[in-house]
């Protein structure tokens, strides 16, 4: 595992702040770039996740989540948040679209490992409620998106969604010990 | 909460988490996270929604580099965020009970240095600061002078100019045109970030918007020596200043 970085980052130390950004900006504008769907959007957003990162960078608890972990726990919300308040949203972008396939980033051992464990709890939801998370939570489609593709009824994609994530939340056996989460 | 039927409680949890709350879920959702248990369910929710959109991240197609202004705006922000984070020896002593002695002997070192400082460049004080300035920059060498760039503050306004500063003499000036209006409430304040300093950044004083459309100069008065100027950041701040900014309004920053 790497050295953690969020505590000195608490303690104002731009070198650990410098090498969170260099681990995972890649990251964050890719999952910012698939949800918004619009590059200038999705750079605006970046900034936003990163500025609440320093400002929660105190409350990381280690023992409840990796790094990365936190920063895309933060980038969701932010993320959710933008796409609430939006009026208008583009169309679901391709992932074959070019802007979204380009040279290597860092995708950190911390990430490959802990997606291959949330991947192979996922692999055993029921196909119907990982196709829908899937869409849901890694392409950033809303529920009525989810439900006009795959030709089920919103109400449906909502059960699959609800009842998926609460599985893979047993499955991965994530804690809830920490009430304040990285809010 | 893994029942065959969803009580309203955990469909609400759960929807939070997916980020699919609708109308008036919403209030009910945030009513319901005042409840101390719920609140840590969401933020475990949270997270194993996080580790899935990691999954589909990693599996899925390689992302595009990222633009390199965006990594600078990055590093831009970052700098101005903890610019703007001013030391505050009352926080720094309650975290570190056991270094007290060590904190406060530095910053007695400094504060001694400061008012030494202030006392060498009184007689200067009387004179304009653009003539001070320019007084500045005729001096050999050594100096730090860097251009002004935007903050993400919408509040930002259209801010040009420089920054001048000497490590010798521990002095600088601001130079600036285009900064917004405040009203009596607010007052600018500048921040510099020592990359030679572990804790915060140093408070560099405040400052009034100036004269709208013209130029003017500003003396810096750094409240703790300075030795590796790393940026100077202007955000906007309570009409006396502050000691913790929230930085909300970061409007500028210069870079060396």
């Amino acid at each position: 595992m790497q050295p953690a970085l969020l505590p000195r980052i608490a303690r104002g130390d731009m070198p650990a702040v410098s090498e969170f950004l260099r681990r995972h900006t890649g990251m964050v504008h890719g999952l910012a770039r698939r949800v918004l769907r619009n590059a200038e959007d999705a750079e605006d957003a970046v900034q936003d996740i990163f500025l609440d990162v320093w400002r929660s960078a105190h409350r990381y608890d280690a023992t409840l989540g990796s790094e990365t972990t936190f920063v895309t726990t933060i980038a969701r919300r932010r993320l959710v948040d933008r796409v609430r308040r939006a009026t208008v949203r583009p169309a679901a972008q391709s992932l074959e679209d070019p802007a979204m396939l380009a040279s290597e980033e860092d995708t950190s051992v911390e990430l490959r490992e802990a997606a291959a464990i949330a991947q192979n709890a996922l692999d055993q939801l029921k196909p119907e409620q990982r196709e829908v998370l899937q869409l849901s939570l890694g392409q950033g489609r809303t529920h009525e998106e989810i439900a006009s593709s795959i030709g089920i009824p919103l109400g449906t994609v909502k059960s699959h969604a609800r009842r998926g994530l609460l599985r893979l939340r047993e499955m991965l056996g994530v804690k809830a010990d920490d009430p304040g989460g990285a809010r | 909460m893994n029942q065959s039927v969803l009580s309203r409680r955990d469909q609400l949890l759960v929807d939070g988490a997916l980020g699919a709350l609708e109308g008036p879920d919403q209030a009910a959702f945030e009513a319901l996270l005042r409840d101390p248990t719920a609140a840590a369910e969401f933020a475990a929710l949270e997270r194993s929604a996080a580790l899935v959109a990691m999954a589909e991240f990693a599996n899925g197609p390689t992302p595009a580099p990222t633009p390199s202004p965006l990594a600078t705006r990055l590093r831009d922000d970052a700098l101005a965020f903890f610019a703007a984070q001013t030391n505050s020896p009352q926080s720094a002593i309650s975290e570190r009970p056991r270094k007290v002695v060590q904190f406060l002997a530095p910053w007695l070192l400094a504060a001694l240095v400061t008012v030494v400082l202030a006392l060498w460049r009184t007689p200067r004080a009387a004179q304009p600061p653009e003539l001070a300035r320019a007084e500045l920059l005729a001096t050999p060498s050594g100096l730090v002078r860097c251009e002004w760039t935007p903050g993400p503050s919408p509040r930002r306004g259209d801010v040009h100019g420089d920054v001048v500063w000497s490590p010798s003499t521990q002095a600088g000036f601001l130079r600036l045109n285009g900064l917004p209006p405040l009203d009596a409430g607010h007052c600018y304040q500048l921040w510099i970030v020592d990359a030679a300093r572990t804790g915060p950044p140093v408070d560099g004083g405040r400052l009034e918007p100036g004269p709208a459309g013209r130029e003017f100069v500003v003396p810096i008065g750094a409240k703790l020596p300075v030795q590796q100027p790393a940026a100077f950041v202007l955000t906007i701040e309570a009409a006396d200043g502050v000691v913790v900014s929230a930085q909300e309004h970061v409007v500028a920053v210069a870079r060396p």
